[in-house]
């Protein structure tokens, strides 16, 4: 394996028009010719389908849910980035580069993340034209409000339903292009192995999660825009269905897999109340604007919060990093609850959480004030938790919530696999070792409007392509691998639910390969990984059978994977002892305990080659080159 | 503080291709501060292990009220009716000890059961596929800033965008009407100026689409604004009426 | 689209019954309405409405034939859309209790199904009747005060009749005066309403002031 990244040449800004430029065109009346198909149907993947459908090419699209609406890419609450510069604040294409590399603390590809910025513009006037509903100011025009890690105000914003309304958008020219027949859609279909002949990419094997149904589906180049693998963890804000079983599939047929140690936790969700918990809800980090984090200064304090007097308590954000305090970056400031409650400090019944206080910023700004800035967020955890957080503060601790790494894609976001495709969430292109927020939505949707279009293209025509047909032994010998593993998990019927082992490999990872991480954690999580595979294998209990509706076997089977994912996960962050972003080493920090990233000899971006199950994978590294940015340490002090 | 109750469920359970029926589950030791469908995970856990009939399928995603995924007639209400909340952010704390709780699937004859608490609502994306949407390729699009709109319009065209599609509002009303749901998506363009262009075509071919699928009549009951769970207002339904009206005056316009 | 395809369509359908029973209530409930209440003043203002209506026998046998196609239609189209609802919502067997509708809205298939039949009875109580004569300032003419006298007096199970079936006029005006307006696209909001309360006042008013009639006639 071999990575080339095929970044054009020529000075960054001109990189992205030069290459569009460059590359091959397929001819309007022979794109009826191509089939393409696209798996998931959130941000990336709708406005791909779409896209490439009103350009003529022959789609069919794949998701699991019942209909595109409900991919989680719906959740985002916060906004969308965009270098539009209205509030006139000094912005601009170069800026929000600029703050992404460094945001992403330089473990990102430089030529991609200006790509990114210079299509965000196009997206805010795509997603107008499509009717969404942004936030306009009393003049009729946009309104800007700003986000953690930039100083310029570029964030647009649907309320708190940015990323219902942008997914909204593209389902509805997913739908156009439905009605008028480029698009197939399979809906209730999980794709459960890619199909490779000649080296190439060339279809997929999808399950019918009604019938249980094993079908073939041939195309000239398949693109998965499937996500992202925070639910390895079993409780994440995810949703519940997300998995990262179709880019593991990729890997083990030839795609390498980058950066899997690269997870994001945000630091203000709700905490886990109990063993029953399935999922995590975040709340918008927002809040940190006008709440003070604290906890008490003793280890073992269990009394009420209110009677705990102000000396007593440590507000540790504000002492430590006083000139960012409260609002230090999602890493610093998960790292640091994680922390306090390590050293026993930390509150509420299960004593994982810290009080997040608005009792000041009451008394400062008056009930009212801080009503119709959070109403909606105190509403919700309102719901959740029966708290009132305008009586008591609220509690809060950080969780899993996006991931960074993903299938390796090169500037054509084109996997190592030949015709194989990987936007959004699922690739590992443009956040480095850490996102900054407002900017999932931005990568979903320029990869899918504006980026896949103007790149598949070139593969397209410079490929011949034979006529395969699904009759192809490459497409029978993955539907039985595929049967084979939906029958033996259906075999085993052993002891245990699916959810029981879900959880023992999340808790594992979450302890040894969470928020920060060591050598000695990592050995032994690499240790147990199989062990807890085995035992999976030998004693999971999956009900009910194969052709029917069988919600516990699509887990079991998604579960399977994340078993096998875990380890990569775990063996690329042992392979990295340096600290950056969301991967925090504690061999590598500051005499003050923080992060230390290491230029010298890790910056790269990890591209791993499956080489078997029992074998260890090969490590492929691309070495990031930063023309514009220069690599400097974060400092939040 | 939470506590530990004990229900007993009276869940609909139907195979497919099949009539289905009431039966009897006891939920037990179930914590007050978990949400309905974590009560409904630990059942399943139990039923599992037990090993002699398969989990209860219900239909579940985002767990946080968003995606639409779930929903269920829970005491004869979609989503147990608490007010503007998705049957995944309804927690055991509003139920008592010993309760019983009847459980069952959305009932609509354009939303056919297809397992235990899962029905088939691809109905409602059939009718966005009519014209809940602006034709517009990408790349046409012109600056975002070019057409200034006022804050009102589009707070109003927000609060009808907010509809998570669960079809809540199909399964509250008397006659299985989708009107709520298609009121929102023509509302939204019909108070955007980047809906105009279409706006007589889409109400016309959303309100055909919905006919042919059997979904049944307004008759203004109102049942559908309570089941909301996002609080989706009727003033949607008579926009959709107006608009409606208005297309067909403008016949051949 | 065609109009004849628009008003076969759900909303056009709800147009139709919206639109005749409005034309009903304002060429006929109305005017009805407001000539029985003369009966309240005496034979001779009464019959000497009677006498005047029957001198426009073109107008009204007009809107009788207006009523018959409105009656016809608006009939034909709430059958046809309470059948297709029945079956739309799919209520066998299931739980689903109802948190916002009124039972006027809940009963407007009942309430119609008397009003109809309380036409019948009442186009053959007075319609088609033979009704004596009498001189009203030198003409003669029917005496259609006296005919009402006569055929409540001393029989209250007919008054009861009369009384009951306006129950079902109020019922069934209350809700389709609020929904009519909302299905010619007027907002009727949810709660607080003044149109709902307009409507329910209206309706409850017609019928209070047509069971007013019996009730005086037999005391009488």
């Amino acid at each position: 394996m071999k990575l080339d990244a095929k970044i054009p040449e020529g000075p960054m800004a001109e990189k992205w028009t030069n290459h569009k430029f460059r590359v091959k065109l397929v001819n309007p009346a022979n794109r009826r010719k191509h089939k393409i198909i696209v798996v998931g149907t959130g941000l990336a993947g709708a406005s791909a389908a779409a896209t490439l459908s009103e350009q003529g090419y022959q789609i069919e699209a794949f998701t699991y849910s019942d209909s595109p609406r409900r991919a989680h890419s719906i959740a985002a609450q916060g906004g969308i980035n965009a270098a539009k510069n209205y509030p006139n604040d000094g912005d601009s294409i170069y800026r929000l580069f600029y703050d992404t590399v460094k945001g992403g603390d330089f473990r990102s590809r430089e030529a991609n993340v200006y790509r990114l910025a210079e299509c965000s513009n196009l997206i805010i006037d795509h997603c107008v034209a499509q009717g969404i509903p942004f936030a306009r100011e009393y003049g009729g025009y946009l309104d800007n409000r700003s986000f953690g890690g930039a100083q310029v105000s570029r964030t647009f914003y649907a309320r708190g339903q940015t990323g219902q309304q942008l997914l909204l958008g593209a389902f509805g020219a997913l739908q156009k292009e439905i009605k008028k027949g480029g698009v197939k859609m399979h809906t209730r279909c999980e794709v459960i192995d890619i199909v490779v002949i000649g080296g190439q990419a060339r279809g997929i094997i999808s399950r019918n999660l009604i019938t249980g149904e094993l079908t073939r589906h041939e195309a000239d180049a398949v693109v998965l825009a499937t996500g992202g693998y925070g639910n390895v963890f079993f409780l994440s804000t995810n949703a519940m269905n997300c998995n990262a079983s179709a880019a593991w599939r990729a890997y083990k047929k030839g795609a390498a897999f980058a950066n899997p140690c690269y997870t994001q936790i945000h630091p203000t969700c709700i905490p886990v109340h109990g063993e029953y918990q399935s999922k995590l809800t975040l709340m918008s980090e927002s809040l940190r604007n006008d709440g003070r984090i604290w906890v008490p200064k003793k280890a073992g304090d269990k009394r009420p919060a209110n009677q705990i007097p102000e000396e007593e308590r440590d507000y540790y954000l504000e002492r430590k990093y006083p000139s960012f305090g409260n609002l230090v970056p999602r890493d610093l400031a998960s790292r640091n609850a994680k922390q306090v409650c390590d050293e026993g400090r930390g509150v509420g019944p299960t004593g994982q959480a810290v009080y997040l206080d608005f009792a000041d910023a009451i008394q400062r700004l008056g009930k009212a004030n801080i009503e119709a800035k959070y109403g909606n967020l105190f509403e919700m955890y309102n719901r959740i938790t029966d708290e009132d957080p305008y009586t008591t503060p609220m509690m809060i601790f950080p969780a899993v919530h996006y991931t960074m790494g993903g299938l390796w894609v090169d500037y054509n976001l084109m996997t190592t696999l030949p015709g194989l495709y990987a936007l959004g969430e699922c690739n590992f292109s443009d956040h480095g070792a850490n996102r900054l927020g407002a900017s999932a939505l931005m990568q979903g949707l320029a990869d899918g409007y504006f980026v896949i279009p103007n790149t598949i293209n070139d593969y397209l025509a410079s490929n011949k392509f034979e006529k395969v047909s699904t009759g192809h032994d490459a497409f029978a010998q993955a539907e039985k691998e595929a049967k084979d593993k939906l029958d033996r998990l259906l075999a085993v019927k052993g002891n245990r639910t699916v959810d029981d082992f879900h959880k023992e490999l999340g808790h594992l990872l979450w302890e040894n390969c969470g928020m920060s991480r060591n050598e000695k954690g990592l050995t032994e999580a690499l240790e147990k990984i199989p062990q807890i595979r085995a035992e999976f294998w030998k004693n999971v209990n999956v009900p009910g059978s194969a052709d029917d509706l069988n919600q516990a076997l699509e887990k079991a089977n998604r579960v399977a994977d994340f078993m096998e994912f875990a380890e990569l996960m775990v063996r690329d962050a042992l392979d990295r002892p340096e600290s950056c972003g969301g991967h925090f080493r504690e061999e590598s920090q500051t005499e003050e305990g923080e992060a230390k990233r290491d230029d010298e000899n890790f910056c790269y971006v990890a591209a791993w080659e499956f080489k078997g199950l029992d074998e260890e994978p090969v490590l492929h590294k691309e070495t990031l080159e930063f023309e514009e940015v220069h690599l400097a340490q974060r400092s939040y002090k | 503080m939470s506590e530990k109750i004990n229900l007993t469920l009276k869940v609909w359970r139907q195979k497919r291709g099949e009539a289905g029926g009431f039966k009897t589950y006891e939920a037990k030791g179930i914590d007050t501060d978990a949400s309905f469908l974590e009560m409904l995970d630990v059942v399943n856990d139990e039923i599992t292990l037990k090993g002699e009939e398969e989990p209860i399928a219900f239909e579940h995603d985002c767990r946080e009220g968003i995606c639409g995924c779930c929903g269920s007639l829970v005491n004869g209400k979609t989503h147990g009716s608490h007010e503007r909340t998705t049957l995944c952010q309804l927690h055991m704390r509003h139920f008592k000890d010993g309760e019983t709780i009847v459980i069952e699937p959305f009932r609509a004859k354009a939303f056919p059961v297809i397992k235990d608490l899962i029905v088939d609502r691809s109905g409602l994306d059939q009718i966005i596929a009519e014209g809940g949407y602006v034709s517009v390729k990408t790349g046409n699009a012109p600056e975002a800033s070019t057409t200034p709109i006022k804050k009102e319009l589009a707070e109003a065209a927000m609060d009808a965008a907010e509809c998570i599609g669960c079809g809540a509002c199909v399964a509250a009303c008397p006659n299985g009407a989708a009107m709520l749901f298609t009121a929102a998506k023509v509302s939204q363009y019909a108070l955007l100026p980047q809906g105009h262009p279409e706006r007589t075509q889409r109400v016309k071919n959303m309100v055909a689409k919905m006919d042919e699928l059997g979904f049944g009549n307004c008759s203004n009951e109102y049942e559908c604004a309570v089941a909301c769970p996002k609080g989706i207002d009727v003033k949607n339904i008579a926009r959709l009426n107006r608009e409606f009206i208005k297309a067909t005056l403008s016949q051949g316009k | 689209m065609s109009i004849k395809t628009t008003l076969m369509t759900s909303i056009g359908q709800k147009l139709l019954v919206a639109t005749s029973g409005l034309v009903m209530f304002l060429l006929f409930l109305v005017p009805h309405m407001g000539g029985n209440v003369l009966f309240l003043f005496g034979p001779d203002l009464f019959n000497s409405y009677a006498h005047h209506l029957h001198q426009l026998v073109p107008v009204v046998i007009g809107i009788e034939l207006l009523m018959l196609a409105s009656i016809s239609v608006h009939m034909a189209t709430a059958v046809r859309l309470v059948l297709k609802n029945r079956q739309a919502a799919d209520h066998r067997l299931s739980q689903k209790s109802s948190a916002e509708r009124s039972l006027a809205a809940k009963l407007m298939p009942v309430s119609g199904v008397m009003i109809f039949i309380f036409i019948i009875k009442h186009l053959l109580d007075f319609k088609f009747y033979e009704k004596a004569k009498t001189t009203l300032h030198g003409i003669e003419t029917y005496d259609v005060y006296a005919m009402v006298l006569s055929r409540f007096q001393s029989d209250p199970i007919h008054l009861l009749f009369y009384v009951g079936f306006m129950i079902a006029v109020g019922l069934h005006l209350s809700h389709a005066l609020q929904s009519a307006l909302q299905t010619y696209g007027l907002y009727v909001p949810r709660e607080g309403s003044k149109i709902k309360l307009a409507s329910a006042v209206i309706g409850w008013g017609m019928a209070a002031t047509f069971a007013i009639i019996p009730v005086v006639a037999f005391i009488k």
